[in-house]
């Protein structure tokens, strides 16, 4: 009985304790005991809860190890195909910027006039003696031998082999090509042939037979001079990088760098309704044996 | 047994801080295991009604003042479910491993229920449906588990401080 008496007893003091609390709680007047309490607790809590969650995210780490590895896997293949993808779409945008870049040449006033033939490179001669390109255009699509191809960076050769479905340029570096030329500030005349110093085919050149009187600037831009007939007028070949006095001391000559660079020449213009002029007619004609 | 009512200050603190950091890392759905109510549980049923009535007032006064609900809320709610159960049940030893999860399942329930009840009354109700279904059931679920350990320890514990009669 005694037993029973005091539970109740003890319940009823539990009870009103708490009913207390509730209505000094509600009331605020126990605002500044919780606080004491609450801020000590609540840095073990802190402290605890740091530890925690480390240990949960190493269990759950070791816990989702498989379903990772195939996530893992699986994001893998993902990443393979996005990056065939970015590739592919990097190499349509270069296409896209090159045609445009074209365009824009074709488009360009001084140009006016001219026909034009993209071609893509589909070959370069593989032994490195030639500097030589074949693009994908041919007698079926009006190309004809001597025409010349461009970018809009300037002369990249003249076609000098042809077939119904493609042609063979031979780059203005070729050592055997030469083009009659002019700079375009001082108007000297010379020619310029490939084969740098270097032997690159990056976009060397070099500008022979520039009068001695003639005065060479550097950065100075060469274009064809039309002489000759063997390309239109007005076409930028490169720029002036150094001038010096020839071996025989009586013509200067200059380095010129295009600014093509050969090796990666993809797209390129072919001005169709250019003839050269043939001017075997003029040759000296050689006596009968 | 006083030494009881004093220890329960100490294990309670430890435990609130532990049901308010380690606990909620097990989980189901929106329940967790509630590490205080067992410990409260297992301590009624060993010790008695005095003792477990102590126990929740002090258990339910510091779950309150780390979870923001009104101060003595949790604790009127433990301490009228301990009275129940222990007036229900009674002092179950040690050793017994069936009575404490079955209490402890329909504890939790009521616990939870008169919880509900209460947080309307204080304008912070939830749906009932809602929170009996994700929140009691697989608290009610991961208790009954918990207790298992939870009252073997505190067996060896309040064995450990028990008054032993000696001969002289």
């Amino acid at each position: 009985m005694r037993s029973g008496s005091n539970r109740l007893i003890v319940f009823g003091v539990a009870l009103f304790i708490c009913i207390g609390l509730i209505a000094l709680s509600a009331s605020g007047l126990l605002g500044p005991v919780q606080n004491l309490v609450t801020i000590p607790v609540s840095l073990a809590q802190r402290a605890i809860s740091g530890i925690t969650r480390q240990i949960s995210n190493t269990v759950n780490t070791l816990a989702n190890f498989q379903s990772l590895q195939a996530q893992n896997e699986q994001l893998e293949h993902a990443l393979v195909s996005f990056q065939a993808e970015i590739v592919e779409l990097r190499e349509v945008k270069a296409d896209y910027d090159r045609v445009v870049a074209l365009l824009n040449y074709k488009n360009k006033s001084d140009n006016a006039g001219r026909q034009y033939v993209a071609a893509t490179v589909i070959g370069r001669d593989t032994t490195g003696l030639l500097r030589n390109i074949t693009v994908d255009r041919g007698t079926r699509d009006g190309l004809a031998i001597g025409m010349p191809v461009v970018t809009e960076l300037g002369l990249v050769g003249r076609i000098t082999t042809v077939t119904s479905l493609s042609a063979q340029v031979t780059l203005v570096i070729d050592p055997s090509s030469y083009v009659n030329s002019r700079l375009q500030k001082s108007r000297a005349e010379g020619r310029i042939v490939g084969g740098s110093v270097s032997g690159t085919a990056s976009g060397d050149l070099r500008m022979t037979f520039i009068p001695l009187k003639e005065t060479i600037s550097d950065d100075e831009v060469v274009v064809t001079s039309g002489i000759g007939g063997n390309f239109p007028r007005g076409l930028t070949i490169g720029q002036v990088t150094s001038s010096r006095l020839d071996d025989s001391k009586l013509f200067q000559e200059a380095e010129v760098r295009s600014l093509i660079d050969f090796n990666r020449l993809e797209i390129v213009l072919v001005i169709t309704n250019f003839e050269p002029l043939d001017t075997s007619a003029f040759a000296t004609p050689v006596p009968a044996q | 047994m006083v030494l009881g009512r004093y220890l329960s200050l100490p294990i309670l603190l430890i435990t609130v801080i532990l049901q308010t950091t380690v606990m909620p890392e097990f989980q189901i759905r929106s329940g967790r295991a509630d590490l205080l109510f067992t410990i409260i549980l297992s301590w009624t049923l060993l010790a008695g009604a005095e003792q477990g009535i102590v126990w929740a007032l002090v258990g339910g006064v510091l779950q309150d003042l780390l979870t923001g609900v009104p101060l003595g809320t949790s604790a009127l709610v433990l301490v009228v479910v301990m009275f129940a159960i222990s007036s229900l049940v009674g002092q179950v030893g040690r050793s017994n491993i069936l009575l404490p999860p079955l209490v402890a399942g329909a504890g939790t329930a009521i616990y939870h229920l008169i919880l509900l009840v209460v947080y309307a009354v204080l304008g912070r109700g939830s749906p009932i449906g809602y929170s009996l279904l994700n929140v009691t059931l697989p608290t009610v679920l991961l208790n009954v588990i918990l207790i298992l350990p939870i009252f073997r320890a505190m067996g060896v514990l309040f064995e450990a401080i028990r008054p032993r009669r000696v001969s002289l």
